[in-house]
């Protein structure tokens, strides 16, 4: 039982780290993406072929997976954010069926849908992390540090003009702001933070494949945005939170068929409380009178 | 700095907004735009500051192009501009929104953000310069509140403050006294005389031929897209033949 609870906060702290770069997007500069999942999963293939195939260490595999992943968000962004904001959120469902698309097709590099197995302990300068214990402390350092990043940058001037953007961008340009170069620097470095939770849930899952980046994830860590709330801490409290309550239904002891199709419910019921009720997130505070 | 516009025109479908206009202004001073509803005001300064793209003309400030310039980019080379409508941060303060305006861009990097955890949006001498104009503006009560909480007066004042923020030595107000009552008005215009005291060009749209009188120097009159006199204002508001195109 303990190792279970280990297990899910592990997961819980891994996935936070994804979703509050996805915050950094959707609350914090009004951009919605439905492609999160991406760059969780071009981190985790990152990291997994680096260490299974090229043998090589924790630090290589972070410089991997962030600069592929800035790279997509780049071929992503420059175009996309051109436009008006909802062409981004159209653009990042189209990265997330290409993405999908790409892992389930490119069998010579990410094996197709047989995924990629026998992923080992996570190594930075020759520590290895092998016991759950130090992987929950990996993950939670990880997700301590994005808080950190995310809140300094919601404290910042970039997160002043950032919010400029999200309320009135033709505002924010009229006081001289390179509106395109602010919101393509969040969104690359979102896409990097993501990765780099990548890189720890290939590690902590120790298989994966294309199931695991779909576009239903994606949707579930957008989820975990919505639900959670504005600040760092609401989108980790979220995640935790989304991540539990499946966990709970389990105890149920319903049949797994009825199971599945419940969790589902249950999930929708939960977003459409929380906009109606609190849309604000269950977490935050502050009430937004718009 | 000396702006000017050389033949400008811009239809929106069969409506010609901006027929061949052309305007000098004056280096500095303060410059009223007046005009009925629809002779074009507030699409001559859309087509200044990259809003709207003219059809066919220039402007040029010193001498240089800057038709077509995007928005960002204007608002760079100097000339700042407020809107019609309200524009603002609304769950911001006064002095976060003064603040956002006042040109810093070494604290506006990603990076930067890392290095002034808590610090950066308060940079002492962006602090200083957003406190010095809420205070020149008579704002020093309200500059912690969010500006959703303040009259409808008091937030054009901000947005006219905000848009001074910007350092500009140009500065287009389009109709910054719409809708304000009372000492609102008395500020607003106190505040614009102290800009244009400094050096600066106040171009602003008004309706009030009152408040047009006051404050402006120069006076632009405007009817269907086109300038129908440009002068000193009082021999520009002298010509009742050409007030009555404004007047109806």
């Amino acid at each position: 039982m303990a190792y279970y609870i280990l297990h899910l906060v592990t997961l819980a702290c891994i996935l936070a780290t994804a979703v509050i770069a996805l915050q950094l997007l959707v609350s914090g500069t009004g951009l919605l993406s439905v492609a999160q999942a991406v760059f969780l999963g071009i981190g985790a293939y990152s990291g997994a072929l680096t260490a299974t195939r090229l043998g090589l260490d924790g630090v290589t595999e972070l410089l991997v997976a962030a600069g592929c992943s800035l790279l997509v968000s780049l071929f992503v962004s420059i175009p996309s954010l051109r436009l008006r904001d909802d062409y981004f959120a159209i653009a990042t469902f189209g990265l997330q069926m290409i993405t999908t698309g790409v892992l389930v097709n490119w069998v010579g590099v990410t094996n197709g849908p047989l995924g990629i197995s026998g992923i080992g302990p996570f190594s930075l300068l020759g520590i290895s992390v092998r016991s759950p214990f130090a992987l929950l402390g990996l993950a939670l350092l990880v997700c301590v540090l994005a808080v950190a990043i995310a809140s300094s940058i919601q404290a910042s001037r970039y997160g002043l003009v950032l919010r400029a953007i999200r309320s009135d961008e033709l505002f924010a340009q009229s006081l001289g702001k390179n509106t395109l170069w602010f919101k393509v620097k969040i969104v690359g470095l979102s896409a990097v933070l993501a990765s780099v939770a990548g890189v720890l849930y290939a590690h902590f899952l120790t298989y994966i494949d294309p199931a695991s980046f779909t576009l239903m994830d994606s949707v579930q860590l957008l989820s975990m945005v919505v639900i959670g709330g504005g600040r760092p801490l609401d989108a980790a409290a979220g995640t935790l939170l989304l991540v539990l309550l499946p966990e709970a239904l389990r105890f149920l002891g319903l049949p797994a068929a009825l199971a599945a199709n419940l969790r589902q419910i249950a999930y929708g019921i939960l977003i459409v409380v929380v906009v109606a009720f609190r849309p604000q997130g269950l977490f935050s505070r502050k009430q937004r009178a718009t | 700095m000396t702006l000017e516009c050389c033949h400008i025109s811009k239809a929106f479908g069969g409506v010609q907004a901006l027929a061949d206009v052309s305007i000098r202004f004056p280096p500095e001073g303060i410059v009223a735009v007046i005009g009925a509803n629809g002779a074009g005001k507030t699409t001559l300064i859309d087509t200044v500051t990259g809003i709207v793209r003219p059809d066919r003309g220039q402007w040029l400030l010193d001498g240089r192009d800057i038709t077509g310039l995007s928005t960002e980019k204007v608002a760079q080379t100097g000339i700042a501009r407020s809107f019609q409508g309200i524009r603002l941060l609304p769950d911001e303060t006064v002095l976060d929104n003064i603040a956002l305006a006042v040109p810093d861009r070494g604290s506006e990097t990603l990076f930067s953000a890392f290095l002034h955890f808590k610090t950066s949006t308060r940079r002492q001498s962006v602090v200083e310069e957003a406190n010095r104009l809420a205070g020149l503006a008579g704002l020093n009560g309200r500059r912690h509140d969010s500006v959703r909480w303040l009259s409808y007066g008091e937030q054009k004042l901000v947005s006219a403050v905000v848009t001074a923020a910007t350092g500009a030595r140009i500065l287009l107000f389009d109709e910054p006294l719409a809708g304000v009552h009372g000492d609102g008005v008395g500020q607003i215009v106190s505040f614009a005389q102290q800009l244009a005291s400094n050096g600066r060009l106040v171009v602003f749209i008004e309706h009030d031929l009152a408040a047009v009188r006051r404050l402006a120097a120069t006076t632009v009159l405007m009817d269907h897209g086109t300038v129908l006199a440009v002068g000193p204002t009082a021999e520009v508001l002298e010509r009742g033949d050409l007030l009555e195109a404004y007047l109806g």
